[in-house]
């Protein structure tokens, strides 16, 4: 009897090929399982929800723990794609942001999400704002063109303009042939009304309405190529920031209406900004890291023994400064002493927010804990949510 | 002397007709000098075969061939060849770490070393000191990279501080480079064969030139090596296989030394050693003329061979001898014992090799050649001892001081024998089956926590303690790698591997892996893809993901590892690297990937796999799929391949087990015609199949390919003390003796036998126990216990059964019914 159903049980399993894909369901429309290991898998982000943290991740990952970082439990996420940015406008309501274009909202605190743009909406959008701005870039060439005195090196410079308008009509139409494929890289609320979020290839969007609608922002910037912005900063008097490739640094004084691009001090991508009272510092390529005093007007840069790129930072109330990066790093700045540490492992570090203890820090390995001086202290654990 | 009387004396046997029995004794005997010549031929022939024996270390004979797993493994075996043809060389610093120059240049000459030892890939050779370990960093100004040893290195402080650096640049830090910065690896692929003669590499010469000019050169008080791999594996294997000549030797030479202090006769101790040794030829020189090849497992053959061959001797040699106490001739004695003992002694030969056989029911090769190779053996016995033995002394005859030794021993009545008699006391027999029972009902209970496959870390061939398995310890230790790897092959038509769907599913697939209990962590197509599109975006984590552009997924794995895709990107493994290799692990594992399979279940046509990109693209445009088909498939990497392999061994654990009774049960029914009889047998060996369960489960031996025959040995060789034991009984309760009287006079001869045996084979297999072969080893323990525990219930448990079972008058009866004209015996 054993006998036979061995062979019935081998006989299945040659004859019956399973075929993966056919019931595919795009990673857009696949909520994020729940997983023992989440706070072990990459995670990119963490913010404070008044009390709470929250931080977001790959696979749709998003978790929130009410004890410090110490335990972790597992949100409700309609997406399971990587989401790269978090968040709060205060502890309620908050708004994640990631690949594939996607931006979620909550309205508990972090428990619960759902979508409200995502790339293939975003696309479209993209489209729009290319088109037009092919239109006015056409415009404008003409009315150089009617002038009677030729410009030669206007006229030079709006052609330029107006071919990679073209070009960005075509890409934003490729974009929409193949899919969303680019990612959101950063979001920020100013209360909860008014957020924006930016992304690859100058992708920026805003919204007014706490993301019920959201409108593309792109053609507002200042861009003469079409680079990842990869940051968004609101400093002190609310003035913003956004920063990315090849030393893009872009200001606003008006809460996003409109637009400047700095004189920068770096060629390289910058990859984040951390602002204190009066003190903006900057995180480049390799570990550049800049300073300035004055708004951004003037930068100094601040050479440190480290060539490992930063990408985010805590000003902290005392004025020191706490900067995370590739290869486990991290730097303690403050007046008196630099330490820059490699954690064990040397995995990426993407984020990191303070606690009573000391940091907690997101990156490579999920979710790690230090004390003040950078020493790993015990390990997160996650527990299943009620 | 009359033929016609002589079975008087013993009951009805019923495999040979009584009137055959006479025919075949007389033609023996009465030809003996012819019987002699034909033997001596048999024997130069098989002995030339003897000589055409080759050791085989192919792989394919250990592992289940027609399971699904392995035939999957086997369409993809050439597209994975890379990594599992590799070995691992680690230098380690004994003292500091490698950033010293000293250390630097001996890993310089051992590189040099090892690209010159025969069967090595030169191209695909990986270590620090290979041109293709190269550092990259992202700048302002794009890629920059280059060797991790600079073209100018010059073992200045300087130089070896670039060297730190680039090596923490190149992502090496956990795969050349031990994480703790004491060790680093040579990676060495191998060649099929061997460029210059063309023939497959041998694995133990490799491991021989490895030890030799790598290891004994460079090893020193500064630096340690290292090596693990399969092909190193397999090459300490066949070493081990080989010192097992040397076991052979040392159990022969007790065996002689026991068999002496035995007989007390020098005759009696050389012929039966001979003729067992002469039983070992025929059985390796027949293997070798069918065409069989020796492997790890049926090295163990000749072994088993000569203990059941010694056994049978022994016991014509004691009957020769006890009946030349009565006075009777060289010749008369001789052809006294084999007329009372070929019966019993073919029966139980037949037993055996029947036993053996059923082992052809596992669909492994090593165990089907170890079954033809056991039979064919035992096969053998039955000429060159049940023949030959009593040939040779009916010229010979036994010695004085041997015949003075039965004679003795016949008029002996040792305390054991008194207290072994008291068995036969129904009070004793109660007191001896209850607590059978309770020992049968612990057995039972106790082994339900058997456990299927290897329990042991490691490579569980070999021991623990081996220097393969401790250099292996070390690797894993240092090293972010496990060395228990299951890989599913993910198939999809052809240049369809990368595609945005196939990629994001494996995506999930992995992380679903990664999740399961056991699993360490999970590496595909998709890490690479990943890394690099990361990589491509200066190293900003935020771009660690799948792109849906089939652009950059092209990118992203240009440059991808070749284990990670075939040729024509129609295949991608996903490697699963496990904590352990226990069964429950892998059936976790292998139940997990099942489960991810039935979530994405469709039916696509085998025919869709064949296909190329742009006839797929069409028939999803014309609506025939809906999308890329893609299957995952079980199973590869060492975790597969056991896990397949403990999936027929469980489902062949109980059908073999009954067929070995009934095969046995049949035997002694046919031969004995009583259930009683059946029952005395059997039951004593039912009693070790379980207890020796209960063993296997105390001492952490699971049931894999090495110990499921040893059920089946254990039975089949048993057996013979049951036989020998009952068929003696038996005749002398016809004889007219009580129970009591009978028994104590079967101790006295056969009993005498059937200890002096079951010692023998013991110490014939307990020398296995010291083999460096781990399975070896375990079957030394397991047959060990099986050969004493089977002696102890032919001379416990049988008696006692019989008090309870046996009525002599109705045997004596029946005996009177079937050989009426027969006179009663003695």
């Amino acid at each position: 009897m054993r006998l036979i159903k061995a062979y019935c049980f081998m006989v299945t399993l040659s004859l019956v090929t399973t075929t993966a894909l056919a019931q595919w369901v795009d990673p857009l429309q696949t909520p994020a399982q729940t997983s023992a290991k989440a706070h072990t898998a990459l995670l990119l982000d963490i913010t404070q929800a008044g009390e709470r943290l929250v931080a977001v991740g790959a696979f749709g990952h998003i978790l929130y723990s009410d004890d410090q970082g110490a335990s972790w439990q597992q949100a409700q996420v309609p997406v399971s794609v990587t989401l790269t940015a978090v968040s709060f406008a205060d502890a309620r309501h908050g708004w994640a942001v990631g690949h594939d274009g996607i931006i979620l909202a909550t309205e508990d605190g972090g428990l619960n999400w759902r979508k409200q743009l995502d790339g293939f909406v975003a696309n479209d959008a993209m489209v729009e704002a290319s088109e037009r701005l092919l239109s006015q870039a056409e415009a404008a060439l003409a009315s150089l063109e009617e002038t009677d005195e030729r410009n030669e090196e206007a006229l030079e410079e709006a052609e330029i303009v107006l071919e990679t308008a073209m070009f960005a009509v075509e890409d934003a139409e490729y974009d929409v042939s193949i899919g969303s494929t680019k990612p959101l890289l950063d979001v920020l609320f100013l209360d909860d009304k008014h957020g924006l979020a930016v992304g690859a290839y100058g992708m920026a969007f805003e919204t007014h309405n706490g993301g019920d609608s959201w409108s593309e922002f792109t053609s507002r910037l200042p861009l003469t190529e079409r680079s990842h912005l990869n940051s968004l900063t609101q400093a002190a008097y609310g003035q913003l920031f956004i920063v990315g490739e090849m030393g893009l640094i872009l200001t606003s004084t008006d809460n996003g209406d409109s637009w400047q691009a700095l004189e920068s001090p770096y060629d390289g991508s910058l990859f984040g900004m951390i602002s204190s009272a009066n003190q903006l510092t900057l995180m480049g390529l390799r570990g550049h890291l800049f300073q300035s005093t004055d708004a951004g007007a003037h930068w100094r840069e601040l050479a440190l023994d480290n060539e490992q790129t930063l990408f985010q930072g805590l000003a902290m109330d005392n004025g020191s400064r706490v900067l995370v990066g590739n290869s486990g790093t991290v730097i303690l700045l403050d007046n008196q002493a630099t330490q820059i540490i490699n954690l064990a492992g040397r995995k990426g570090v993407a984020a990191l927010a303070a606690v009573e203890e000391g940091f907690v820090l997101v990156g490579e390995v999920g979710i790690q804990r230090i004390n003040r001086r950078g020493e790993l202290i015990s390990a997160a654990r996650i527990v299943e949510a009620q | 002397m009359t033929q016609k009387h002589h079975y008087s004396t013993e009951p009805e046997h019923f495999i040979l007709s009584p009137e055959t029995e006479p025919l075949l004794e007389r033609v023996l005997f009465n030809n003996r000098s012819l019987v002699l010549m034909v033997l001596t031929l048999l024997t130069l022939v098989f002995a030339f075969g003897l000589t055409q024996i080759r050791l085989d270390s192919s792989i394919e004979k250990y592992i289940p061939l027609q399971h699904p797993y392995i035939q999957n493994y086997l369409v993809h075996k050439d597209d994975m060849k890379s990594g599992m043809a590799n070995i691992k060389i680690a230098v380690a610093a004994v003292e500091g770490d490698i950033f010293d120059d000293a250390y630097l240049q001996t890993l310089s000459k051992i590189n040099d070393d090892v690209f010159f030892v025969t069967g090595v890939d030169r191209s695909g050779m990986q270590s620090l000191w290979t041109p293709n370990t190269r550092w990259t960093e992202v700048t302002e100004e794009g890629f920059q990279g280059g060797p991790v040893i600079p073209a100018n290195y010059d073992g200045s402080p300087a130089s070896i501080e670039q060297v730190r650096q680039n090596i923490l640049k190149s992502g090496q830090v956990g795969r050349l480079v031990a994480n703790d910065f004491v060790s680093t690896v040579i990676d060495v692929p191998l060649l099929e064969r061997d460029p210059e003669t063309g023939e497959k590499l041998g694995y133990q010469a490799l491991s021989h030139q490895l030890e030799e000019r790598i290891r004994d050169h460079y090893q020193s008080d500064s630096i340690r090596i290292y090596i693990t791999g399969t092909p190193k594996k397999l090459g300490d294997l066949l070493d081990g296989a080989v010192s097992i000549g040397y076991f052979f030797l040392a159990a022969m030479l007790m065996t002689a030394v026991l068999l002496y202090l035995y007989s007390r006769c020098p005759k009696g101790t050389l012929v039966p050693i001979a003729a067992s040794l002469i039983a070992v030829v025929w059985q390796l020189g027949a293997l070798a003329l069918l065409g069989f090849s020796i492997d790890l497992y049926s090295v163990l053959v000749p072994f088993l061979v000569f203990a059941i061959g010694i056994s049978h001797g022994v016991q014509l040699i004691n009957g020769i001898a006890i009946h030349s106490g009565q006075g009777l001739d060289k010749m008369s004695s001789a052809r006294q014992a084999f007329r009372g003992l070929y019966v019993p002694g073919m029966l139980a030969l037949l037993s055996d090799a029947m036993g053996f056989l059923t082992l052809l029911f596992i669909d492994i090769g090593v165990i089907q050649e170890l079954a033809i190779a056991a039979s064919v053996g035992v096969a053998m016995i039955i000429v060159t001892n049940l023949v030959l033995v009593p040939i040779v002394m009916s010229y010979i005859g036994i010695s004085p001081a041997g015949i003075a030794q039965a004679q003795k021993a016949e008029k002996a009545n040792p305390v054991i024998w008194q207290w072994l008699g008291r068995f036969t006391d129904k009070r004793y027999a109660v007191t001896v089956l209850s607590l059978t029972v309770v020992l049968g009902a612990f057995g039972v209970y106790y082994s339900q926590d058997l456990e299927i496959g290897d329990l042991d870390k490691g490579a569980p061939e070999l021991r623990a303690d081996s220097r393969y398995n401790l250099d292996n310890d070390f690797m894993v230790a240092s090293y972010s790698t496990s060395s228990d790897v299951m890989v599913v092959m993910a198939e999809t038509p052809i240049e369809m591997c990368n595609t945005f769907k196939v990629m994001d599913v494996l995506d999930r697939f992995m992380w679903r892996m990664e999740n399961v209990p056991g699993v360490q962590s999970a590496l595909s197509l998709v890490t690479v893809s990943k890394l690099v599109t990361k990589a491509m975006n200066e190293g900003n984590l935020n771009w660690y993901a799948l792109s849906r552009n089939q652009t950059i997924l092209n990118t992203s794995i240009q440059r991808a590892p070749g284990g990670l895709l075939n040729a024509d990107c129609s295949m991608a493994p996903v490697i699963i690297y496990l904590n352990d290799h226990k069964a429950e692990t892998l059936q976790t594992v292998v139940d997990a990937v099942e489960a991810f399979k039935s979530e994405y279940d469709d039916q696509v046509d085998e025919m869709y796999f064949g296909m190329r990109a742009d006839a797929i693209q069409d028939a999803i445009a014309e609506g025939k799929i809906d999308a890329v088909p893609m299957r995952l498939q079980l199973a590869s990497g060492n975790a597969g391949i056991e896990a397949a392999t403990n999936q027929v061994i469980a489902d062949a654990q109980d059908t073999m087990l009954i067929f070995v009774y009934v095969v046995v049960f049949s035997l002694c029914l046919l031969t004995f015609r009583s259930l009683t009889a059946v029952a005395c047998i059997l039951l004593p060996l039912a009693l070790t199949s379980i207890l020796g369960q209960a063993l296997m489960t105390w001492l952490g031996i699971g049931v894999k390919v090495a110990t499921l025959p040893v059920i089946a040995l254990g039975v089949g060789i048993g057996v013979d003390y049951g036989i020998y034991i009952y068929n003696r009984l038996e005749a002398l309760l016809i004889s007219g003796l009580s129970l009591k009287d009978a028994y104590l006079e079967t101790l006295r001869s056969t009993g005498k036998a059937v200890s002096f045996t079951g010692v023998t084979l013991a110490i014939g297999v307990a020398t296995w126990m010291l083999s460096p072969i781990k399975f070896q080893a375990d079957m030394g323990i397991l047959l060990t216990f099986m050969f004493l525990w089977n002696m102890l219930g032919a001379l416990v448990l049988l008696p006692a059964l019989a008090s309870m079972l046996l009525n002599p008058e109705k045997i004596r009866e029946r005996h009177q019914r079937v050989h009426q004209s027969v006179p009663p015996a003695v």
